[in-house]
């Protein structure tokens, strides 16, 4: 005899596996920006979500965060990196591909301001929370950094086009300014700034970015990509250590909170 | 009749494909997508006495048509699961593989017995690391191995799946479980493997070492299941790669009489539903039925 489940009946997650249709891609720099028609995703992407893209002849998919989703089309930022980054930027427009979408959970609201801390590709999630906050009519401050100049037309791209004003750092001062975003942040921060913070790049980089808005008692969101297959919860391979206990990037994040990661 | 119903260790199966551990969870997270009943069964994630935390990550990385995995066998352990997600996957009406291991053979009973009550057949995972006798692998060492299915079979009257691992001597292990008493084997585990990161100059995984999975793995477990069923008359559930109605047929001629979908979930969450469809159309078309093509490339010409 099957005993009675103690648990409550849980809530229908809303993902579903979406065809879509690759319909062009720009190089910036380093970095390439992919539009995606997706006439099956109804529901806007929340900043921080991510779709799992799938990628021809590969057996993994790749989890990206959409930097802009506008009726049915999906703006993504894409640095390839390994065999499935480099192939999925080389597709042909037309191209039918499959996204698990919208998976994981969004950055939530500033309580006024909001200060962007970003690297690479880490630009797109908080560019869709930056035109989020910027219709609520919030400040953003922007600050984003790079080994040298390579990330100018990404800049521009995603944070240029909302009328937002940049600040970029360069690690070798060639553009910019010289130094890490951080230290933009702490800047602001230490000037006394009511703002929350947001940052999404290199672990190292949201890592000082924690440091920073915990020492000016601020508080702050941090995206967390940790190598992951399936996306929804059921391969356990994407383990966050917080201070609540391990969790998985993919259904507990991307998002955290800076002080419940365990840097 | 369906051609895809199948009998399995005395329980009938609608179709012969199921998940295969750790790659499905204990099906919640796709519930919403198809009903899990519809699957011929779930394997469940790993089962152990005690929550394991599992590895440092990365705990996956892609390779050349497969992936490695070292998610370390994280889990909550067996009273968690059969606190709530055991009674919930009965709820569905899901026929249920639930897959136990342990640090000792007394372990192993241990979680057996208590997930018995929700259970249509027990796997046991022997790939997992005998702490107390030198860190080798169950799978490895026939007498250890035997142990284990010897403890297991005391406590459970359900049906007892031995995993076999293609990193130990598969037919030597197969023979040592069946004295002890095992109903069936599953196979295979996945190949141990490797991936360097060139930027960091150490392995990309956390663990070092995973386990390989996927299509890169298919010929490897096809020839086992065909050796296995050589040298046994208990019942094979095959895995390796499986995502097409030809590559479940492989494993069918080989001599597996079920069939489980694992990393191919992992790149569609529809795929062990679409391998039904596709083996249903299959079949139909042919007006033959599954059982028709288990072990046939064993029968003389």
């Amino acid at each position: 005899m099957t005993p009675l489940s103690p648990e409550p009946a849980t809530t229908r997650p809303g993902w579903d596996d979406h065809d879509v249709e690759l319909l062009g891609g720009d190089r910036l720099g380093p970095h390439w920006r992919l539009l995606l028609r997706a006439p099956t995703i109804r529901e806007p992407f929340q900043p921080g979500q991510f779709l799992n893209l799938s990628v021809p002849g590969h057996v993994l998919r790749r989890p990206l965060a959409p930097s802009r989703h506008q009726s049915s089309e999906i703006e993504l930022i894409v640095t390839p990196f390994g065999p499935g980054t480099r192939q999925l930027v080389r597709l042909p427009p037309g191209t039918r591909l499959q996204a698990l979408a919208p998976l994981g959970s969004r950055f939530p609201a500033p309580a006024g301001d909001a200060a962007l801390v970003s690297a690479g590709a880490g630009a797109a999630p908080l560019a869709l929370l930056a035109a989020e906050l910027l219709g609520e009519g919030r400040q953003v401050h922007v600050f984003h950094g790079a080994p040298a100049g390579e990330d100018q037309e990404l800049v521009e791209m995603v944070y240029g086009r909302l009328g937002l004003d940049v600040r970029y750092f360069s690690e070798d001062g060639s553009h910019g300014l010289q130094g890490f975003p951080t230290e933009g942040l702490t800047k602001l921060l230490a000037g006394g700034a009511e703002v929350t913070v947001y940052s999404v790049g290199p672990y190292s980089l949201m890592r000082a970015a924690a440091k920073a808005t915990r020492k000016y008692g601020r508080t702050g969101y941090v995206s967390l990509d940790v190598h992951m297959a399936c996306g929804v919860g059921a391969c356990l391979s994407c383990a966050v250590q917080t201070r609540k206990g391990q969790k998985h990037a993919c259904i507990d994040g991307p998002v955290f909170e800076m002080g419940e990661v365990v840097w | 009749m369906s051609p895809l119903e199948t009998e399995f260790l005395g329980v009938t199966f609608p179709n012969p494909v199921v998940t295969a551990s750790g790659t499905f969870n204990f099906g919640r997270e796709y519930a919403h997508l198809y009903p899990l009943n519809k699957l011929g069964a779930i394997t469940t994630k790993g089962v152990s006495p005690r929550p394991i935390m599992g590895a440092p990550i990365p705990r996956i990385t892609e390779t050349p048509m497969g992936m490695l995995n070292a998610i370390g066998l994280e889990n909550k352990g067996v009273d968690a699961y059969v606190a709530d997600e055991l009674p919930w996957l009965k709820e569905q009406g899901a026929r249920v593989i639930v897959n136990v291991f342990g640090d000792a053979a007394a372990d192993f009973a241990h979680v057996a017995r208590k997930v018995s009550p929700y259970a249509d057949i027990i796997e046991v995972n022997l790939s997992c690391p005998n702490v107390h006798e030198g860190n080798l692998p169950f799978a490895h060492d026939p007498k250890a191995g035997a142990e284990v299915i010897h403890r297991v079979k005391e406590v459970t009257s359900r049906p007892v799946l031995a995993k076999l691992s293609p990193n130990g001597p598969v037919l030597p292990v197969a023979e040592a479980l069946e004295h002890a008493g095992v109903d069936g084997f599953s196979l295979i585990n996945t190949l141990l493997g490797m991936r360097m990161d060139l930027e960091r100059k150490r392995p990309v995984l956390g663990n070092r070492q995973g386990g390989l999975s996927g299509p890169a793995i298919r010929p490897v477990a096809v020839r086992l299941v065909y050796e296995l069923y050589r040298n046994t008359d208990r019942p094979i559930l095959g895995m390796g790669g499986i995502a097409s109605a030809e590559d479940a047929l492989e494993f069918a001629l080989a001599g597996a009489s079920l069939v489980a979908v694992g990393t191919a979930t992992f790149s569609n969450p529809y795929a062990p539903i679409k391998l039904i469809e596709e083996l249903k159309r299959y079949l139909e078309t042919r007006s033959e039925s599954w059982n028709d093509w288990v072990g046939t490339a064993h029968t003389p010409n």
